[in-house]
């Protein structure tokens, strides 16, 4: 993941796109009272706190990625690292215990829910180790509660993963995923 | 029992160097400098506080371990109980949320991620008093891993995200992955004891 600089005009282009795609999810108008209510919410100051955090990575302001950072994961327990990529319309749901790793890419329009963690693999199964690749998510993917999404694997677009699944394979696209290690229950 | 300072500083140091080696970055006063305030860090720290003030003969020294309380569970967002048994080079990842009970027995260089919860559940059929989980040396527990019998884990063990470990593992180097969690393969202990997550960052999410 090469770096390229990050205009602020992007990052608040994110930021509204993140809001108009929960006006969606909710059946609602995104206005500016809209906009002033959802300040208050702590899923989209979170959100927020980690568009700033990949603006000021993105800019070499490593220090201020940091204390944003800091701050989301005090608060509100998310830990983002900085060398991830999410598409533009994230929905968290609930921000507690969120952990997104190294190398991670998420596409557009993917909902977390809370507790889901999502990284690269950490346990040796073979001499040759681990890779630092993170999985790849498609397009409008549902992560249920609590769902674990580890190695260097890629999970298709509008796949849904329910709830405590821990997925460990690549997976096409429109999958449905359940249980420890995950089934395609998907019929197509 | 009686823990003097001495000990609880030495397993500290040991934590504290096993932590760095892990990260890949050298000993020395900058280092530990930079990696103090991290929350898995503080974490193990305030247990070995908690664990050198709870076996003292002093009620003022005792009730101190309910000051440090606070900052482990918000700040750190970990539950350590004083009275479990931990061996030095405990590595705590960054994320928060394990909770350990009094009744765990963990070996040495032990690795725990988020959301591990080796503690005893409310089970039919177990003795809260008595029953231990008992854990070996070079463990790796993943991501929101619950271990809630008494069950003994033998050295080496690697236990994949999500798993519910419900029976002893007896081999060492096993890894075991599922819900009730089986054996999916062996590793040699010589590679799980060269284990770093260095390349995936998993624990430090260091910028």
């Amino acid at each position: 993941m090469d770096k390229q600089s990050q205009s602020l005009l992007s990052t608040i282009t994110l930021i509204r796109s993140d809001m108009q795609f929960r006006c969606d999810y909710e059946h609602k108008q995104l206005t500016a009272l809209r906009v002033l209510a959802f300040l208050t919410n702590h899923a989209v100051i979170s959100q927020i706190l980690y568009r700033f955090q990949i603006f000021f990575h993105l800019n070499h302001l490593g220090i201020f990625a940091s204390i944003f950072k800091g701050i989301n994961s005090l608060i509100f327990t998310v830990n983002i690292h900085s060398k991830t990529q999410i598409g533009e319309g994230l929905l968290m749901l609930h921000p507690n215990y969120i952990f997104i790793g190294k190398n991670v890419v998420l596409g557009k329009r993917c909902i977390l829910a809370q507790q889901n963690s999502i990284g690269p693999a950490y346990v040796i199964e073979t001499e040759a180790g681990v890779s630092d690749q993170g999985p790849i998510i498609g397009d409008d993917v549902l992560c249920g509660v609590g769902c674990a999404i580890f190695g260097n694997i890629s999970i298709g677009s509008r796949s849904k993963i329910s709830v405590n699944t821990a997925v460990d394979k690549s997976f096409p696209s429109n999958a449905i995923l359940i249980g420890v290690p995950a089934k395609n229950l998907s019929l197509s | 029992m009686h823990i003097t300072f001495k000990q609880t500083l030495e397993d500290f140091k040991q934590d504290l160097a096993r932590r760095l080696t892990l990260e890949g970055k050298a000993i020395n006063f900058w280092s530990v400098l930079s990696i103090i305030t991290s929350k898995g860090v503080t974490s193990v720290l305030l247990y070995r506080l908690k664990r050198y003030f709870y076996y003292k003969n002093n009620l003022i020294l005792k009730s101190a371990v309910r000051l440090l309380k606070f900052p482990e569970f918000h700040y750190c967002h970990n539950e350590l109980d004083p009275r479990a048994i931990i061996a030095p080079g405990l590595v705590l990842s960054d994320m928060g949320g394990v909770s350990l009970g009094f009744s765990v027995i963990i070996g040495k260089n032990c690795t725990f991620m988020g959301k591990a919860t080796p503690t005893l559940g409310a089970m039919e059929g177990i003795d809260l008093m008595n029953d231990r989980i008992r854990i070996g040396d070079y463990c790796v527990i993943g991501h929101n891993v619950k271990v809630i019998n008494p069950v003994t884990i033998a050295d080496g063990v690697q236990i994949k995200p999500n798993s519910v470990l419900m029976t002893s593992v007896k081999e060492s180097g096993t890894i075991i992955a599922g819900f009730p969690a089986k054996s999916v393969g062996i590793v040699p202990m010589t590679l799980i004891k060269s284990w770093s997550p260095i390349l995936s960052q998993t624990l430090a999410m260091s910028h």
